[in-house]
């Protein structure tokens, strides 16, 4: 038996979970964007959820990468968490993610303190975490060959997909 | 009317991140739930096939059940993730 099954398990769920909210907050922050908001409601209710499941999705990285570091049996040391290189590519993706992840959390917290440039420049890199988030899922994965792994890791990949088509094609205002 | 318009966001915004939250927890109970099973899964399995291993299990469509297959984590000596996170 592992060392602790209960830390194994909520290390891939809540990994599992943070993908999932990190497509919902991409979803959310191109559809403030391009300045949709639901119907009765102004813009301020798309860009407040929006942050609401960004910092959801942080919370649920931070318990992910915080098993994934205590469970001796997932090997993964605190600093492959946050330095991509020296580890697997898998682990490495993941810790870029991470580092691209804390950039906008931290850009977008200091806002105020940012020229718009930097801020949206830094942003707009968090574009990139999305990939690397979902090949670390399907790269690490004990679980990737599993449907209830697959199913939403293609949900993912269709509402991404669907999302980026629409920032695309529908440029800001 | 302004603010009749602002409880009417703030509302909005409360219910939709509190089912979001709850949405999340439930989720993660339901996928930890899923890989348990799936580990529960694959150890009976190897436990199964080395303890009989001259029987016939093509009838045993345990291992085809969708929840089979993932590494388990089942002895210290092998880590249930082939994965190297050291520097």
């Amino acid at each position: 038996m592992t060392h602790a099954p209960a830390v194994w398990y909520l290390m891939r769920s809540t990994g599992i979970v943070a993908l999932l909210l990190l497509t919902i907050s991409f979803g959310l922050g191109v559809a403030a964007t391009n300045r949709w908001h639901p119907a009765g409601s102004r813009l301020y209710v798309t860009t407040e959820i929006h942050r609401y499941v960004s910092l959801l999705s942080v919370a649920f990285i931070a318990v992910h990468v915080l098993t994934a570091v205590v469970d001796p049996d997932a090997q993964v040391r605190a600093l492959a968490a946050v330095w991509p290189f020296g580890s697997s590519f898998s682990i490495g993706v993941a810790a870029l993610s991470l580092d691209l992840i804390a950039a906008v959390v931290i850009t977008s917290l200091g806002r105020r303190r940012l020229p718009f440039r930097a801020w949206r420049l830094i942003h707009w890199s968090g574009y990139a975490a999305w990939p690397l988030a979902f090949a670390h899922t399907i790269g690490v994965g004990t679980d990737a060959h599993l449907w209830w792994l697959e199913l939403p890791a293609l949900a993912c990949t269709a509402a991404m997909g669907a999302v980026v088509s629409w920032r695309v094609l529908r440029p800001a205002v | 009317m302004a603010s009749e318009q602002r409880t009417h966001d703030e509302s909005r915004i409360r219910s939709t991140t509190r089912w979001l939250l709850y949405g999340s927890i439930a989720a993660t109970a339901v996928f930890g739930g899923l890989a348990a099973r799936a580990t529960h899964a694959h150890t009976s399995n190897a436990a199964g096939s080395s303890n009989d291993v001259s029987s016939d299990d093509s009838s045993d469509d345990s291992s085809d059940d969708g929840f089979g297959g993932a590494v388990p984590p089942a002895s210290s000596s092998q880590p249930p993730v082939t994965q190297s996170g050291g520097s």
